[in-house]
């Protein structure tokens, strides 16, 4: 995992997008809004048709990072205010090529405590499975979903885990008895 | 019955599904926040053609890319043509297309397959 991503989520510029000419990186933190994912699935595609060259990839990170995002914008909204001067609605999101055709996402956010054992556990269960365990865990499971409110149908982490080349990376850091700050990282 | 019409956008697919045809086309990305919003009057579409369907319904779907929230929405119109192939009041056909080399759409299609019961046919364009 990279290391200390709560340290990068602090220094981040907040509200800005940075993404440098000829960079292999692209990097946000701020509050996920639908405005903000519109803006992102723009820019990586400009970044794969002009500098990042098309990659068999190129639909595999988008539909990734979608998935984290939305995920993170239906939660986030839960976690409002300020805790020493860190905003709790806020996200970091890093894109990176690695290699070609190699690309890493992370992802850094606030989540209240209640959940983390949850979503440990959902995570922990999906990387235990191997490619066609997890196909099977898919289809089960989409064939006998309802969608929620929040519009997901339990099915994103498992949609990761698919299009993922590696297992899924993520680290609980406690802020306080109530909140800790999640970090995902995935490789496609 | 008049025909939907959506346009494609970054976020939504278009939809061009003609009832005096039977020809219901659905094309590119699906990624809405909110899915059941957007699906919403597609599904109220079918139900009105399911009621008096063409004699023949060929059902074509080309996508790029979705998120999980329109997968459930996009397994619904596949139950939603099921059910009309189940009446007999339709000779269905399903199409599933995926571009040159995008194995995850192809394995898209492949899991409704598992799911539905209709024969899909997977083609590569």
């Amino acid at each position: 995992m990279k290391s200390d991503l709560l340290k990068s989520f602090q220094e981040h510029e907040q509200g800005r997008l940075i993404y440098p000419d000829g960079g292999n990186q692209i990097s946000y933190c701020g509050p996920i809004t639908q405005e903000f994912i519109d803006t992102v699935v723009l820019l990586i595609e400009s970044k794969f048709k002009n500098e990042w060259k098309d990659s068999k990839k190129n639909k595999k990170l988008m539909a990734v990072m979608i998935e984290l995002l939305q995920n993170i914008y239906h939660h986030s909204k839960k976690m409002t205010g300020l805790f020493e001067d860190m905003q709790l609605d806020s996200a970091l999101c890093i894109i990176e090529k690695l290699e070609d055709d190699i690309f890493k996402l992370y992802t850094g956010n606030f989540m209240e405590s209640s959940k983390i054992s949850d979503f440990r556990s959902r995570i922990t269960e999906v990387n235990e499975l191997k490619d066609d365990q997890l196909k099977d865990y898919y289809r089960k499971k989409l064939a006998h979903s309802e969608l929620s409110d929040k519009g997901g149908a339990g099915l994103g982490i498992i949609e990761i885990a698919r299009k993922a080349s590696k297992k899924i990376e993520f680290e609980f850091e406690n802020i306080t008895d109530n909140f800790a700050f999640l970090t995902l990282g995935v490789t496609v | 019955m008049e025909t939907l019409n959506f346009e494609s956008d970054a976020k939504t697919p278009g939809i061009d599904f003609n009832a005096s045809t039977g020809i219901l086309k659905l094309w590119g990305r699906s990624i809405p926040e909110n899915s059941m919003e957007f699906y919403k009057p597609v599904f109220a579409w079918l139900d009105n053609y399911l009621n008096s369907p063409n004699a023949k319904t060929e059902m074509i779907f080309q996508l790029e890319y979705f998120n999980t929230s329109s997968s459930k929405c996009i397994l619904d119109i596949f139950r939603k043509i099921e059910s009309l192939n189940a009446s007999g009041k339709s000779n269905v056909t399903v199409k599933w297309l995926y571009e040159e080399d995008d194995e995850d759409m192809m394995e898209a299609g492949d899991d409704y397959q598992t799911i539905v019961k209709l024969e899909i046919q997977i083609e590569q364009v």
